[in-house]
Parts: C-alpha cells; structure tokens; sequence
C-alpha cells in the first residue's frame, strides 16, 4: 500500500529525467544546427568578400586603362595629328605691341 | 516456475552481453581519448608544423614602381608610368585541341608564321607541363581570347613600363628589365634612381583553402608594400618633342653617326635633352648595339673644337691679360717645336682684335690669350668651368671627359687646347660652361630632376644649386658682347633670330683616328644663349661627323637657329629691336 507514493516518485523522477535529457538533447541539436549556419555564413560572406574585391580589382583595372587612354590622347604625338587634321598652320612672325603707359594727374 | 528461471538465465546473459559491449565501448573510448590526447597535446608541435606547411602559405606583395612626371601649368602630366600586361602561358597536358588554340590565337596575338608553327608542336605535347606563349598581352587580347573559353591556357599579371609620349628619346629614362617578379632599371633616370623608384616589397601570411585559394576570413598577417617614389622633371614636353623632331630631320639629312642637344635654363634646370641614334625604352631589346643605351649628352667625351675658344677667351678677360679690343697680329701659322698650327682657313689675317678672333675663329689667336693667361692659370680656368670632372647631373652614365693633358709639359698641350682639341668633353659639361656666362660668370649644376614625391607623401624639392663663380661677372659680360657679335657678324648668321641678340660659337672639330693622327671626320657644334639682354635658355646642338658639309656653319648653326626661334616665340619673348 506504501508503493504508491514511491512508484509515483520513480514514475515522476523517470519522466524529470526523461524531460531533462529531451532538453538537453534539444539545446544540442540547436546550437549544433546554429553552429553549422553560422560557420556557412561566415565562409559565404568570405567567398561574398572574395566577388567584391575581384570587382575592386576590375574597377581598379579599367581605371587605369582609362587612365592610360588619356595619357595617350593627351601625347604630343597624338595632339600634333590631331592639330593636323584641323588643318591649323604655325603662327608666322608675330607683332608685340607695347601697351602706352597712360598717367592721370590730379 | 522452469520459465521464470529459464526467463532468469537468459536476462542474467542479456546483462552479461551488455556489461561486456560496455567494458568494450569504455575500452574503445578511453583508445580514441588517448590517441587524441598524444595528436593533439604530446605531438602538438609536429602536426602544427605539418599543418602549417599544408595550409599556411606565403605571399611577395609587389611594389608599384614610381611613375615619372613633367609639370605643365601645375598638373602632372606622366612620361613613364606603369601598364599591366600578361603572359599567356599554355599547360599543354590539359589541351584536348592544341590546332584549335592556335588558329584562335595567332589573329588575336598577331603572331608570324614562324612563331605558330614552332609553337604547335610545343601545345601538342601532352608532357608538358607548362609552355609560355607570350609576353605583354594586352588587356583587350586577354578578353578575346578568354571569351573563346579554350582548356590549357591561363594568364599571369606581368608589370611593364609604358611610356604613352613616342618619339621623345628614351636616353632621359633608360629602361626597365624585368626578370620574373623583380624589376630593375639601367641608364638614365631608371637606373639612377632605380632604389626609389623600386620601391619595397610587402608580405602577406594567411591559410589557404583546398585548392590553393586564400581564406579571406582567414588568420593573417601582413606587411604592407611601400610603393615606389614618382618622379617630376624639368623637362618641357613641347620643347622635348620639337627638339627631338628637329634633331632627327637633321641627323638623318647629314648622314651623322651621331647628334645631340640640349636646352637649359642658365640657372641649371635642363628644359630638353634629346639624342641620336635613340632607342624606344618600351622594346629595349630590339636595340641592337648595346652602346646606345649611353646618352651621348652625358657620355660622349669629344674634342670641342673652336666652340672651346670661349672658354679661353673668358679665362683673358677675367685674368686682366686681354680685352675685347687687345690686337695681336696673325700670321696665319704658329710653329711649336716640330708642329705648326694654322687657322682652319689657312689664311693669314693680320692684325686681329681679341673679338675678330672669336668671329673668325682663330686658332693663332686663341693660342695668343692661353700664352697671354698663362699655361697653369689656363689649367685652373679650365678646370673652374667645370672640365675634367662629372657634373653630378642625375642621370646614369656620365663620363668626365679627359683634361689631363693640361697636366703634361710642353707648351704644345696647352695651345692645343686653347682651341679645343686635345682635351675632351662632354656635352652637358660644354653646356653648363657656356650657361655660367648666361649666368653672370656662375657655374650651375645641371639638373633635370625637380620634385621626389614619396609614397608616404614627403616631397624632395630640388633647384638651382651654384657650383662656383667661374669667372666674374663683368668678364661674363665681356664675352656675351663679344659672342653676341660672332652671330651677327661671322659665318654664324644662320644662328640668328631676327629681332634678337643672341650669343654663340661654333666649332668644327677634327675627330682623332685610331692610329693618334687626324682625319677628315669632323664633329660640328654651336653653343649659344638669348635673347642676351635677359637669357631664357642656352642651347647645345652637336653632329658626330655629318656627311657632304664641312662646317658647323652648314649643319648644327641653322638647327641652332631653328630652335632659338621655337623657344623664343614659345616663351613669347619680346624682340630686343
């Protein structure tokens, strides 16, 4: 008659022990499943990291192609065929004029 | 009761198989435990080692070389900078269709027929591990031929010079080798100032991925690369490229082994600086005499000739020993022990003043004011003027010239070289004499580099830098009158500019042969500066033995005149009358 109250204490103590295991075992499963997705994201994020910084390199790259077109459209080379195909000729002798001083007396 | 105790014995075997599966997994546990125990804690060192030979890798952060500028109106504008291309390199062993590479890439790379056809058997070589194909691709070629997604081909970044001003002479900046990673300049500026413009290179430690790729997230630790220093010259781009145009029109119509010249302000800055036979410092290699590469405005020691007579006769002046109107009388010849020397007119002219012995360009009279100043006082004056000595102008590689025979006894040394031959020199240094007399008797150092700006942002600023009085300036004054009357009353007339004073002497000079006596090769020179009432610039033009003209008269004097009148109307000078 006195088992009871212990079969009632086991059946307790067998289901806090059951309880506690499905929790414990519950935390595990999600922090190793937070674990995993945070440890893809990182590495996403560096492979995201890689693309931009091939894109800089891509940017960087046709900036100095540009750069480097300027420079040469900007060569005395290339001005002189340029100024030959608007047809411009050397200036002849040129004339300095003196300008009059000019006083003004009060 | 005999299936409870059947029951009993088997739950006691059941327990039994139980308890030894446990001692087993206990046993197997406390293995592994230990295994890992000695992996990771008694052979740390080893496997870290190991791993980190895997994983760790180490990488040269290349320096970007300094750039080379010229300053107009504020801006820089570059004369040399650096240009990526690739290199097309083929890994034969991965090439399924070797005859399909070539015909995509031999239009694109405008490769000869020769080069495909030794090529080919090369990409069909399934051994082979590696084959480069080509060097300085450029970006636009890379683009094609990865658009057309061949296997066995890849591209590595090579670092090249570039140099976007053509036909400006490429004796000022040298040129750049480049040997794998390292690249290394030689003559001109690039190799003098080849540690600064070089720059440092940089290190970077990280852990690599599976297939060789850094871990960007990755541990890592880096040594930042220090660029190199960019460099601004004095040079004027238009002066540069109409001088270099003017000199090759005349190089090419005489037939000269050689020419120069220079421009440089009196205080020192070099504004041009261009020579002949040139080289194109972005092909270096298809230059055939390596000889080229010396800039004969630096390197090329010769005998001076008659443009040397104003040395001399500024060394009379400022000694008190003549004036501009002192007379001697010529007799066309002076005897000296076994050797006579005559006027290169061969005429006899009879009394001269000191000024008609410039105009006429003497050889008696010069010998007249060296006798007249004195051998070993002539000997200081010489040296005073910056002869026999380098003038530490920044470029690679300057030669000194050669005096010593104003060291040697006898007075025949000294009455040679009065007259320019004899003694050598270089150029720059016949041009910096000349620009001290621009200068109010002050012997300048030439330069031609004016900023260093670093990577770090600190800036060298370099100017006008006195070496020493070389003669007074009254004496200074004395010549410029008495050269300013050579072009406007001798053979020098094409060195005039109408409407301006300018002062000049030219100079035909007898070239040694290689038995000691002369031949009938000449070097012809002008040296002058104007507008005189203020000198803008002084002007070198030299031609190493010109053919079908005998004297400078017909060949240098006209280019000297050419380029007086660019510089004039370029600074927009006005006109003295």
């Amino acid at each position: 008659m006195n088992n009871r109250p212990a079969a009632t204490r086991a059946r307790q103590r067998g289901t806090n022990s059951k309880t506690l295991k499905f929790g414990v075992g519950a935390m595990v499963a999600v922090m190793l499943i937070a674990y995993i997705v945070q440890v893809n994201a990182i590495a996403t994020k560096g492979y995201r990291i890689k693309e931009i910084q091939g894109t800089i390199d891509d940017l960087r790259r046709q900036h100095d192609e540009l750069r480097t077109e300027a420079t040469r459209l900007q060569s005395m080379a290339a001005v002189k065929d340029r100024v030959g195909n608007l047809e411009m000729v050397s200036a002849s002798d040129a004339d300095y004029v003196a300008p009059t001083p000019v006083a003004v007396a009060r | 009761m005999a299936l409870f105790k059947h029951q009993k014995q088997q739950d006691s075997v059941s327990v039994k198989r139980a308890r030894m599966l446990a001692v087993i997994m206990v046993v197997g546990g406390v293995l592994i435990i230990t295994k890992l125990f000695v992996m990771q804690v008694v052979k740390h060192s080893q496997y870290k080692t190991v791993a980190s030979e895997n994983q760790e890798v180490s990488r040269n952060i290349l320096a970007n070389r300094g750039s080379i500028f010229t300053k107009e109106q504020g801006e820089l504008h570059p004369l040399v900078a650096d240009l990526n291309y690739y290199l097309l390199y083929a890994e034969p062993k991965n090439i399924k269709d070797s005859s399909k590479i070539i015909d995509t890439i031999t239009p694109i790379l405008g490769l000869k027929d020769e080069e495909w056809k030794a090529l080919a058997p090369k990409l069909a070589n399934q051994s082979d591990p590696y084959e480069p194909i080509k060097h300085k691709v450029s970006e636009q070629q890379k683009k094609e031929i990865e658009a057309a997604k061949l296997e066995g081909l890849g591209f590595s970044v090579e670092p090249n010079r570039y140099y976007p001003e053509k036909e400006i002479g490429g004796h000022i900046f040298g040129f750049v080798s480049t040997d794998g990673d390292d690249q290394s300049g030689r003559y001109g500026l690039e190799g003098y100032f080849n540690k600064q413009l070089s720059g440092q290179r940089g290190l970077l430690t990280s852990i690599r991925d599976a297939v060789g790729s850094l871990i960007t997230i990755g541990p890592r630790q880096v040594k930042k690369a220090q660029d190199g220093s960019d460099i601004v010259l004095t040079i004027d781009r238009a002066i540069q490229y109409t001088t270099c145009q003017r000199l090759k029109h005349y190089y090419e119509w005489f037939k000269a082994d050689a020419g120069t010249v220079i421009i440089m302000e009196p205080t020192g800055a070099i504004l041009a600086m261009c020579s002949f036979p040139d080289f194109d410092p972005e092909n270096y290699g298809e230059t055939k005499d390596i000889y080229t590469f010396n800039n004969p405005a630096i390197f090329q020691a010769f005998e001076p000739g008659s443009v040397f007579k104003m040395i001399t006769m500024a060394s009379g002046l400022d000694a008190g020993a003549v004036s501009p109107d002192t007379t001697y009388e010529d007799f066309g010849s002076i005897k000296v022990d076994k050797f006579t020397i005559k006027n290169s007119d061969l005429k006899a002219h009879g009394k001269q003043t000191m000024t008609e012995v410039l105009e006429k360009s003497l050889n008696t009279g010069a010998i007249f004011v060296e006798q007249k100043v004195g051998k070993e006082k002539f000997r200081d004056y010489v040296k005073a003027f910056g002869f026999g000595q380098l003038t530490g102008i920044t470029l690679d590689t300057e030669m000194p010239g050669d005096i010593s025979l104003l060291d040697e006894k006898g007075p025949i040394y000294g009455m040679t070289a009065s007259f320019g031959q004899g003694i050598t020199a270089t150029p720059i240094q016949l041009v910096t004499a000349f620009a001290s007399i621009a200068n109010r008797g002050k012997l300048m150092r030439p330069y031609i580099v004016s900023e260093i700006n670093s990577s770090d942002g600190t800036k060298q600023v370099f100017g006008p830098e006195e070496v020493r009085q070389a003669v007074q300036p009254k004496s200074a004054a004395l010549i410029t009158g008495m050269l300013t009357s050579v072009v406007e009353n001798s053979y020098s007339q094409k060195a005039k500019v109408p409407g301006y004073y300018i002062a000049g002497k030219s100079g035909t000079a007898q070239v040694a042969g290689s038995n000691g006596g002369y031949g009938g090769a000449t070097n012809h020179s002008f040296i002058g500066f104007g507008p005189v009432s203020n000198p803008r610039f002084v002007i070198l033009v030299t031609l190493f033995n010109p053919k079908g003209v005998r004297f400078a008269e017909g060949s240098s004097v006209p280019l000297f005149g050419e380029l007086a009148e660019y510089l004039l109307n370029y600074y927009h000078v006005q006109p003295d009358y």
